[in-house]
């Protein structure tokens, strides 16, 4: 009976990470962990090691510690009894491998049980670099529950606290973080109001993570684009693009790209960046930079989350662009690209929980079927795990 | 340290997503056999041929303890000589035994590629050498995401130059260029076992494919590895290469930050003359989805359609809102101008996600460029996992100095399908099959398949349901337009783990099959069975620009239109050099009819194509079977004895067959000849309840079952936990 619980625990936390880290698919950069809900964050280091050593929590397929160490001194990673598991320094990465909780630290998922706890120490050179990471499991605590009021509270949800002891020469070091709970039902989309442009004039948002604006100006006038200081941002006509390199908006826009950027002074000369009177910019401004409500979540309608407002001037006329930032249900999104299906989706999910218990009735005699009748099972797709 | 518990508000987190997922699959509805294909008039719904696979085990042991198994056709490319060359997708995925994510930097190998000829009563195979196509066999170093290396575990050699993934286009003399591809490490991995986090790395790799010798020899390389590229050939001959991405899970590159968390923006040219890539300027740059879709304009630029491949609802990209923007690229300048949003102001605007973009016929005077996309899904990350119906079609004229871009909706289609093929007609009509209704790279398995293709009519802008296809394919499928006018329809490679041990328990619940299909089947469009198709009796094979073409045929006069079909080479819904050429006859007699060829290497670049005249009959055009020719190119010398062999045997084959058809005929419109039998098929074994050759389990077999169970059970929770919702409890509020 524990060995199927464990199949069991076994079975859906591989499900979860696959859920989540899409092996082939990709959270990648922008993942959150096991459960893209769950976020784990590095509070303080206690007492802050020297300046060359860095302790930072990654999030990719789960949360990973990963500590550099550049200076002779060793930083040891020890499990809940204190037993050192990994040896950093300049000298590269050591690590227990007999260790239970190094083993463990090798999976997303954990490997409970890989080792017997009892095994001596037996450290192995992994690398020569002074960086390891690995999945600390304690940095996503046993346990967690999301309160009913934090599931309900506006923003991030502070879910639980987790701590980290490490130890570098002989001085204690502990890592202290929390994690998070901020559930993603919906997205975010921008919409913008009719315009007074003229046609020649094509304006429209753009959807992402980060939003933005694309204009295409076919007017013989230059469209000046401002920043929220009321200065030329962008100049959009028939010479093409100019944008002011020291414009807030510029580099709010290039670091959204992932640009390495240096702020340049204000006056600097504007850059031409299209040859074409046509421009996609990624701005702040129609960005949510909030918490999404938890309201708005669990509403069954879009909630406008900001009202922006982009200002221009075309031929010495200024005027605004306007928009809004709401947050879209996934439900009512479907719904948005293919009129009409709300009410299959209600049935479908009435129809899905029925057949859910029905399948899992069906599937448990399965199970038990499959342990009276190995032999006779029937073709198998893939080699099942030694019992 | 303890291994932490399942914590119940994650599992179900991440079930309720799941439950919307499956609800989503069953909005979206099994498609059941359409009204039409009931009817099984050919004429109005085409036909299936039975199914057809190599024969042999599905999978046998290799000395190495490995599943060796038939591939299939993830990938699918028309060859000048006739034949077909595919490959496969994520192979080693049978022998996963726990965790997908755990296991397959370890498991998975080097996909292997297959020869297929239908020119004889029974199909046949032959491996090109080497059979993975030989790239990286000694491997490369990885790009660790932190210095140093966390853990960084390669032990596999044999999947380190994987074609899977790679782009693929046909040279102008016929041979195969193949670029990027996959290699597997565990990141961070178990030094000494099989176990840790699978990381796929994009291959600078570029092999080329030589149908003559059989051959796959490596070229050179580029300078950034890609993932999910995109190749294009351009008006010169050299190739574009855009997007893709040098680490999928974990692209962190602590030497360049810049590019972290992106794709690859940089673009790079290949020279075929020289057999070496070239960095193009940062002007050339562009955040790109993985697999754009891109095509060559009839001015010579390169065209974004505002397309890709996406993982809903996960992210790729952090500037991911830029690919709502259809852009175009100038070799000259080297620079992109951002045309516009496709569909601004209608229900589906910006990107699309798992969608095809199919090149409409370019007609003269070449000033204007169509694209369909339909289905697939709507928006970046994060974007729904739910296939949608909506088609569209954006057009974008060229005859300025800067493309202008007009975008408007189609007809939609029946079935939404994520991952449908479109297979563009030599008639103008699109074909769309294969598919799913949910994105099941988020869910695999999840999604419930879409058997019922579709074939659109740009002259009513409807989709028409076609007969049912007899095998579900949906994760990496293909379908390939035939040189006689057929499709060749194939693929199904799936990820493993979420289908719970790739059990076919889902298969029998009616949702996506758990594991590779290496069969192919062939649909015979219902212009096929609309009376007696003309015949091309004898032709130029090699074609210049601006010149003009006496295309001997039969029927000749109630010849419509001539039109040129580059051979197709199709992977991941994408053929970057995918365009149909229609040909004005500019004369006309009563046995030939006399065309004018492509004006420039911008209409139609150089290289292979298939020519098809198309008759018009009272419902409908039929087209003939092709003859394959080159465009601005001369026939290959080493092509030119196939290639007259095989023109010499299809005109006789189908002139006999009009012969037998009119005999027969008594006054009825004579049936259609076969353009070539529809060849035997080796028996498809059920994947379902036939076993598959294998090594003996070691396991009860009842984990997998236990898999599904606790999944379920889990959806049971579901369940509770919004009953729980909906009941208040004794807790006190907010407590």
């Amino acid at each position: 009976m524990r060995r199927a619980g464990s199949l069991v625990a076994a079975a859906i936390t591989v499900a979860a990470v696959v859920s989540g880290a899409l092996p082939l698919g990709v959270p990648r950069a922008l993942a959150h962990g096991t459960d893209p809900n769950v976020v784990s964050v590095l509070d303080e280091v206690v007492p802050v090691p020297p300046p060359p050593v860095r302790v930072t929590v990654l999030m990719g397929v789960a949360a990973e510690l990963v500590v550099t160490n550049p200076t002779s001194t060793p930083i040891e990673a020890l499990d809940d009894a204190g037993r050192a598991f990994l040896r950093i320094s300049a000298a590269g990465v050591e690590a227990d491998v007999s260790s239970p909780a190094f083993v463990e630290s090798s999976a997303p998922a954990g490997r409970a049980g890989a080792v017997p706890a009892t095994a001596p120490p037996r450290f192995v050179l992994l690398s020569s670099a002074p960086t390891w990471s690995w999945f600390d499991h304690r940095l996503h605590p046993p346990g967690l529950q999301v309160p009913r009021a934090a599931a309900q509270a506006r923003g991030p949800s502070r879910l639980a606290e987790w701590v980290v002891p490490l130890r570098y020469g002989t001085t204690a070091l502990t890592l202290r973080g929390h994690v998070e709970y901020r559930r993603q039902l919906g997205r975010i989309m921008t919409a913008l109001e009719p315009t007074d442009l003229p046609a020649a004039i094509q304006v429209g948002t753009i959807d992402g993570r980060l939003p933005g604006l694309f204009v295409r100006n076919s007017s013989t006038e230059v469209l000046q684009v401002l920043d929220g200081d009321g200065a030329t941002y962008a100049e959009i006509g028939p010479s093409g693009v100019h944008v002011d390199p020291a414009s807030p908006i510029h580099l709010a826009d290039r670091r959204a790209r992932g640009d390495v950027v240096t702020p340049a002074p204000r006056g600097t000369a504007r850059v031409r960046v299209s040859i074409a009177p046509s421009y996609t910019w990624l701005d702040p401004r129609l960005r949510n930079a909030g918490p999404v409500p938890r309201e708005a979540e669990l509403r069954t309608s879009a909630t406008t989350l900001l009202t922006w407002r982009v200002a221009y001037r075309l031929a010495g006329r200024e005027g605004e662009l306007r928009g809004t930032t709401s947050f879209v249900p996934f439900a009512l999104e479907s719904d948005r690209v293919d009129d009409g299906r709300r009410r299959k989706v209600a049935a479908a999910l009435t129809g899905t929980a029925v057949l859910a218990f029905l399948t899992t009735a069906v599937v448990r005699r399965r199970v038990r079927s499959a342990g009276r009748d190995d032999g006779a099972r029937r073709a198998s797709y893939s080699k099942r795990p030694a019992p | 340290m303890r291994r932490p518990p399942m914590r119940a508000p994650s599992s179900r987190a991440a079930l309720l997503s799941a439950l919307a997922i499956v609800a989503g699959s069953v909005a979206a509805g099994p498609a059941g056999p359409p009204a039409a294909a009931q009817a099984a008039d050919p004429a109005r719904v085409g036909a299936f041929a039975e199914p057809f696979e190599e024969a042999g085990a599905k999978c046998v042991e290799d000395a190495d303890n490995r599943d060796i198994c038939k591939p299939a056709a993830a990938t699918n490319v028309v060859l000048a000589d006739g034949r077909l060359l595919y490959w496969d997708a994520l192979e080693g995925m049978e022998d996963v035994e726990l965790s997908t994510a755990a296991e397959y930097g370890a498991r998975a190998q080097n996909d292997q590629t297959r020869l297929l000829s239908l020119r004889g009563a029974r199909p046949t195979w032959a491996a090109p050498t080497p059979a993975d196509g030989g790239a990286n066999p000694g491997g490369a170093p990885e790009e660790p995401a932190v210095p140093g290396g966390p853990g960084v575990v390669d032990d596999e050699p044999r999947n380190d130059g994987d074609l899977f993934c790679a782009d693929q286009i046909q040279l102008s003399d016929g041979r195969i260029l193949a670029a990027g591809g996959t290699q597997y490490y565990a990141e961070p991995g178990l030094p000494g076992t099989q176990y840790g986090v699978a990381e796929l790395a994009g291959l600078v790799n570029a092999r080329i494919f030589d149908p003559a010798t059989e051959r796959w020899t490596q070229t050179g390389s580029m300078e950034h590895g890609r993932w999910y590229p995109t190749l294009t050939t351009m008006s010169d001959g050299t190739v574009l290469a855009v997007s893709g991405v040098a680490k999928l899970i974990k692209p962190f590159y602590p030497t360049r930050p810049a590019e972290s968390g992106s794709n690859v923006k940089q673009t790079e040219t290949f020279n075929p003359k020289t057999a070496t890539w070239t960095v193009n300027p940062a002007t050339a740059n562009r955040s790109l989805p993985l697999m754009p879709r891109v095509h060559l304009l009839p001015n010579g630029h390169l065209y974004y359609d505002a397309a890709g491949q996406t993982f809903n609802p996960s992210g790729q990209s952090y500037d991911e809102a830029l690919w709502n923007v259809a852009a175009s690229y100038d070799p000259v300048t080297k620079s992109w101008t951002d045309l516009g949003i496709p569909g601004l102001g209608t229900t589906s605007p910006g990107f699309r996600g798992s969608t095809f973009s199919i090149a409409l016929p370019l007609k003269p005077p070449y000033t204007k460029a169509a694209f369909l996309s339909a289905g697939g899904v709507s928006g970046v990350s994060p974007g729904t996992a739910t296939a949608i119906a909506t088609a569209t079609i954006n057009t974008v004229d060229v005859s300025g100095a800067t493309p202008v871009l007009d975008s408007r909706q189609a007809g939609s289609l029946n079935h939404p399908r994520w991952y449908s093929t479109g297979v563009a007609l030599p008639t103008g009509e699109v074909l769309a099959v294969n598919g799913s209704s949910l994105d099941e790279v988020v869910a695999p398995g999840s999604g419930v398949p879409v058997r019922i293709p579709e074939l659109y009519d740009p002259v009513t802008d409807t989709w028409t349901e076609m007969a049912e296809q007899t095998r579900s394919r949906t994760y990496h499928n293909t379908a390939v337009l035939l040189p006689d006018a057929r499709v060749l329809v194939g693929g199904h490679a799936p990820i493993n783990t979420g289908y719970a041990y790739a059990e076919p328990t889902g298969e029998q619940l009616g949702l996506s099959p758990a594991v590779r299909d290496p069969s192919f089947e062939i649909f015979s469009p219902p212009y096929l069975f609309k009376g007696p198709r003309p015949v091309i009796t004898s032709t130029a094979h090699s074609l210049g620009y601006g010149t003009r073409l006496r295309v001997s045929v039969t029927d000749a006069a109630s010849i419509e239109s001539v039109v040129l079909v580059r051979n197709p080479a199709l992977t991941h819904l994408v053929d970057g050099d995918q365009r149909i050429v229609s040909l004005p006859i500019v004369a006309r007699d009563a046995r030939s009819v006399t065309v004018a060829t492509p004006p420039t290497s911008a209409v139609a670049p150089a290289g292979p194509y298939l020519l098809f005249a198309n008759r018009v009959s009272g419902r409908g055009l039929v087209p003939s079977v092709s003859r394959q020719v080159f465009v601005g190119a001369p026939v290959p010398a080493s092509l030119r004895k196939v290639i007259a062999d095989n023109t010499r045997e299809a005109v006789a084959a189908e002139l006999a067959a009009r012969r037998r058809a009119g005999s027969s005929g008594g006054g009825a419109a004579p049936a259609s000849p076969a353009p070539r039998p529809v060849p035997a098929p080796v028996p498809v074994p059920d994947p379902v309840v036939a076993p598959r050759p294998r090594k003996p389990l070691a396991g009860t077999g009842a984990t997998g079952y236990v898999a599904v169970a606790c999944s379920l059970l889990a959806l049971a929770g579901v369940v509770d936990a919004v009953r729980r919702r909906v009941t208040p409890t004794s807790a006190p509020p907010g407590g």
